[in-house]
């Protein structure tokens, strides 16, 4: 921030899951970022929560009887729900609306695991900042459309550190 | 009136203004904010406007409480 500024003021929002879940884009892109940590490709991911599918351990193995793993819900279809589970053959990933992220390796059975404690936490670690990543970035674009939408954006950058630096005519 | 925002990616905004009268860019300020907030930005905090001279030394009023 520069020096001798006639007017400043700090402030700290809220960067809600919401961005993610209640976004229907993003509930499809988020696949890719899962099968990139965990090591699988993104059309052996399934997203599904309470709107759609059951929920995930012996409910999931169920509703896989009846379905396929490349089987697509559509996005749209799990808009609005409390969490949203990103799921494929090995583990499943759930983001609630608290934020609160979970990271699931294999099913009800011991043997259906694949992950060792350390390396689940370590996939953890890498989901944790990749969705904070892409939530902080979501959130960047939230408030540059509403300023957008409501006064004159003249400049729009990013700085080295990630900010998102605006400039509107009030 | 030209505004600034710094927007940081774990929900931090700076919003500061330049040139013109401390009142018109108070005012400016709390527009902006307000219009986050109706569109759906929650501010779990929020600063006061202040004028920035330089790094420490910022136009604001200071005491202290709970000392004997």
């Amino acid at each position: 921030m520069p020096c001798n500024l006639v007017a400043v003021r700090t402030a700290k929002a809220v960067v809600d899951p919401r961005l993610v879940l209640d976004n229907p884009q993003m509930l499809e892109g988020v696949k890719t970022l899962v099968a990139q940590i965990v090591g699988t490709k993104p059309e052996h991911v399934t997203a599904y929560n309470d709107k759609r599918g059951t929920a995930w351990g012996q409910g999931w193995n169920q509703w896989r009887q009846n379905h396929t793993i490349t089987e697509t819900i559509p996005a749209e279809k799990l808009v609005g729900g409390a969490y949203v589970d990103w799921v494929c053959d090995q583990c499943a990933v759930r983001l609630e609306r608290d934020g609160t992220l979970t990271f699931r390796d294999g099913w009800d059975l011991p043997a259906s695991k694949h992950f060792t404690p350390e390396q689940a936490d370590a996939i953890l670690t890498q989901l944790n900042a990749a969705f904070n990543q892409l939530l902080g970035v979501l959130f960047q674009q939230k408030v540059q459309q509403i300023v957008a939408s409501q006064f004159a954006l003249q400049n729009a950058q990013y700085a080295a550190n990630g900010a998102l630096v605006l400039t509107v005519e009030v | 009136m030209l505004v600034s925002l710094v927007i940081g990616t774990a929900g931090s905004v700076a919003f500061a203004v330049g040139q013109g009268d401390f009142e018109q860019a108070s005012a400016a300020l709390q527009q902006i904010a307000r219009e986050l907030q109706m569109r759906g930005v929650n501010f779990e905090s929020m600063g006061d406007i202040e004028k920035h001279r330089h790094d420490h030394e910022h136009e604001t009023a200071h005491t202290t409480v709970g000392q004997t």
